[in-house]
């Protein structure tokens, strides 16, 4: 122990003391990064790895600063930089507390750190004030580094069962290493030889390797570079034992990726120190890789399950932005989407819940695909209908636009999924979209159980009234989306309806087309009403809500094409009343529900089928029209 | 609000000092090298600098000075940050015409009073 200082035990206490603290840091930020890594709250797990990290270097600085008070050095160059860094570890844990559930596990942890680094602190100074007093009662420097290092060298998650690889090719020296090495719990592989040493890495699974630079086959320098180029054996740690004439190769093999180097005769404590400080290292590796694992494979099961329902952009910026899955919300300015299907509950009584569940699962896949086209995010599925946000999670400066030209091209989508019902056996279905555009609130909501990205607020009540507004076909938007929506809109009419919740009447939009650059136009319906030769008796009621009202009368159809009719009805309506109409003659199979779309003059409206729609036009197409 | 320019090369260091006084509601811009300093101060004109000491390409102490030579930048008050808790830090520090100074590690309670002595609160 040549050139080596004996260190006061007040000394040895203080650096005992610090190797605990920084110990007990690393550990706690351990813990926080699983718990952040299991809750998947990327957003804090970098700053907990800041705080491990840190704790990592003041590990290894109280190694050095030992080093130092051992050869007699002052540690003032050191101690300024080791200061900083439990700075670093009380800072980022003081950014942490303030961002952590109150009363949760992980402060708890956050202020378990913050005492140890006061304590790393205080310990800190205290040695400084000793610095300069290096007399009093001196102790061997080999009990030192075994004390300080008795964490570590007893027998240790981090030793255990490990499997250390002992390349030399002396009998002694391996006996000797090796005996040092069983007392760690370590499992000790030999090689006597380069090709041995290969072999061995070959098929066994070495955590470790100590290489003697002098073997008989080949350089333990060239050994050293052949492994290293090896791709999946590039993070083995290999510590290097050289005799003292070749320190100067054992120097250039750190450079060449060795993690550490000894020199013969090897000390036994630090050679413990030395192995089980890199077998520590390598469980952190481990269990970091196994983390990341972790946290790639749930990345990839919300992949799978929110996928169908997220665009691609989306699921990068939830999965990977920081505030991607926080809980909370904010507020922004987005429009909402509603589509839903028409009487949608008297078709699904007809059907059979596997035909349902088929028509449904068609339909909702087609038009996932559009609303992801136009960078919409499908919210949920309401039953029969479709709620999307157009301008979040991904904030969208053409939210509205891309709205309302996605609305148009899910109606002009609709004839593509009638032919997969109609092939099928399935009923023809028609929709309803309503769109709004406001502010509302939009984030993960929810608890830590069940979470769900989504929009609360009374703009998305207003569209799902907006939307309650629609017959089959039509597409209605607020006077805030049109507002908002830079490419020209055409609408077929303007109309004023009474919403609850709303003090004014709301102006409503019946859109047409959307030009440049979307164009897109849905097919011309109103147009093309045959006038009928004989006008057709209907029986009129009006409904109320789910229910049929007192209001009812004779309604005689003057004209119709497909769905649309031109109805004049002897008692009073108003846009967007529904109705049940009945051919008398008929009876109850010919029963269809139909909404006013618009007033022709006195009590003559047009009216829109929304259900029973294949069986009355049919009945109705087969009456003699006038020619024009 | 208050601005403050932060000097320091140390990247965890910026990270971590520049979040925590964000977090006191400071708007907060950052320089890594004395020089960038120098430049971000005359255009940017903040309330108030930390100044780290030793620092690459320009150190401190020069900074500093020169910040304190220039009329468009003499007045913004200057904490410098000493790397050493010693009493010729502070000397050197104070009379290239810092206005305070604190030592690292930083005590964010003890920084913000020396910051609000001489600005006010982040608010």
């Amino acid at each position: 122990m040549v050139g080596e200082v004996r260190i006061s035990a007040n000394q040895e206490e203080l650096c005992r003391a610090l190797h605990d603290a920084a110990v007990a840091i690393v550990a706690h930020a351990d813990k926080l990064i699983q718990q952040f890594a299991s809750r998947q709250q990327q957003e804090h797990l970098e700053d907990a790895e800041r705080i491990r990290e840190a704790g990592r270097d003041l590990l290894a600085a109280v190694q050095a600063l030992l080093t130092l008070l051992q050869s007699g050095e002052s540690f003032a160059s050191v101690r300024h930089d080791v200061r900083n860094t439990v700075g670093l570890v009380s800072g980022y844990a003081e950014i942490l507390e303030d961002e952590v559930a109150p009363r949760g596990e992980a402060l708890r942890e956050l202020r378990r750190i913050q005492s140890f680094a006061a304590r790393f602190l205080s310990n800190l100074d205290a040695l400084s004030a000793l610095a300069s007093d290096l007399a009093g009662d001196l102790t061997a420097v080999d009990e030192v580094i075994h004390t300080l290092t008795a964490n570590t060298s007893n027998r240790s998650e981090s030793t255990l069962g490990r499997k250390v690889l002992l390349v030399d090719d002396n009998r002694d020296n391996r006996e000797l290493v090796g005996i040092q090495l069983n007392r760690l719990g370590i499992e000790v592989v030999e090689a006597r030889t380069g090709a041995e040493a290969l072999e061995a890495l070959a098929v066994k699974a070495i955590d470790l390797v100590l290489l003697d630079l002098m073997l008989p086959d080949i350089n333990g320098y060239d050994l050293l570079k052949q492994i290293k180029q090896d791709k999946a054996r590039r993070n083995l740690s290999i510590i290097i034992i050289s005799g003292v004439k070749d320190e100067q190769s054992a120097i250039r093999c750190i450079e060449a990726g060795a993690s550490d180097y000894i020199v013969k005769p090897v000390n036994a404590t630090l050679l413990r120190a030395r192995v089980s400080s890199l077998l520590e290292r390598k469980l952190w590796e481990d269990k970091e890789s196994a983390y990341l694992g972790n946290l790639e494979a749930s990345y990839d099961f919300i992949r799978k399950v929110f996928g169908r329902y997220l665009s691609n952009d989306v699921m990068q910026s939830l999965l990977y932005d920081n505030d991607g899955l926080t809980l909370g919300g904010e507020r922004r300015e987005v429009t909402i989407l509603l589509a839903d299907i028409r009487s949608f509950s008297v078709i699904s009584q007809q059907l059979a819940p596997e035909d349902c569940v088929r028509l449904l699962n068609n339909y909702f896949a087609v038009m996932t695909n559009i609303i992801m086209s136009y960078q919409g995010t499908v919210d949920e599925f309401i039953g029969d209908g479709i709620l999307a946000i157009f301008g979040a999670p991904l904030s969208d400066p053409l939210h509205s636009d891309h709205a309302v030209a996605c609305a148009l091209a899910m109606q002009n989508a609709m004839p593509e999924v009638n032919r997969y019902n109609l092939d099928n056996g399935l009923p023809q279905i028609d929709i309803g979209i309503g769109i709004n555009t406001g502010p509302v609130v939009v984030g993960n909501v929810g608890s830590e159980l069940r979470t769900k990205y989504g929009v609360v607020g009374h703009h998305v009540n207003i569209a799902s009234r907006i939307e309650s507004c629609t017959v089959g076909g039509q597409v209605l938007a607020s006077a805030q989306t049109l507002a908002r929506t830079e490419a020209e809109v055409r609408y077929r009419a303007e109309l004023d309806v009474d919403v609850k919740g709303c003090t004014d009447p709301l102006k409503l939009y019946d859109l047409k087309a959307i030009a440049a650059p979307f164009d897109i136009v849905l097919p011309e319906t109103d147009s093309v009403l045959k006038m009928l030769c004989d006008p057709v008796t209907l029986d009129v009621r009006l409904m109320q809500g789910e229910r049929l009202s007192q209001s009812a009368g004779v309604g005689r159809v003057v004209a119709c094409c497909g769905r649309h009719l031109l109805v004049e009805v002897e008692f009073a309506l108003s846009s967007l009343e529904e109705v049940q109409l009945m051919l008398p003659d008929v009876g109850d199979e010919s029963i269809a529900y139909a909404r006013v779309t618009g007033v022709d003059g006195e009590r003559r409206y047009h009216m829109a089928l929304t259900s029973g729609v294949g069986k009355m036009s049919s009945l109705l197409d087969q009456r003699p029209v006038k020619t024009p | 609000m208050a601005t403050i320019l932060l000097v320091e090369d140390n990247e965890m260091n910026r990270d971590m000092l520049s979040r925590r006084l964000i977090k006191k509601g400071f708007v907060v811009t950052t320089a890594e090298d004395g020089q960038e300093g120098l430049e971000a101060a005359r255009e940017q004109r903040p309330d108030l600098i930390l100044l780290d000491m030793s620092l690459p390409v320009k150190d401190g102490w020069t900074t500093a000075a020169e910040l304190k030579a220039d009329d468009a930048t003499r007045q913004i008050p200057i904490i410098a940050l000493t790397a050493h808790a010693m009493d010729g830090d502070r000397q050197r520090a104070m009379s290239a015409g810092c206005d305070d100074y604190d030592t690292k590690p930083v005590d964010l309670k003890r920084l913000l009073l020396k910051i609000e002595a001489r600005i006010g609160g982040g608010h």
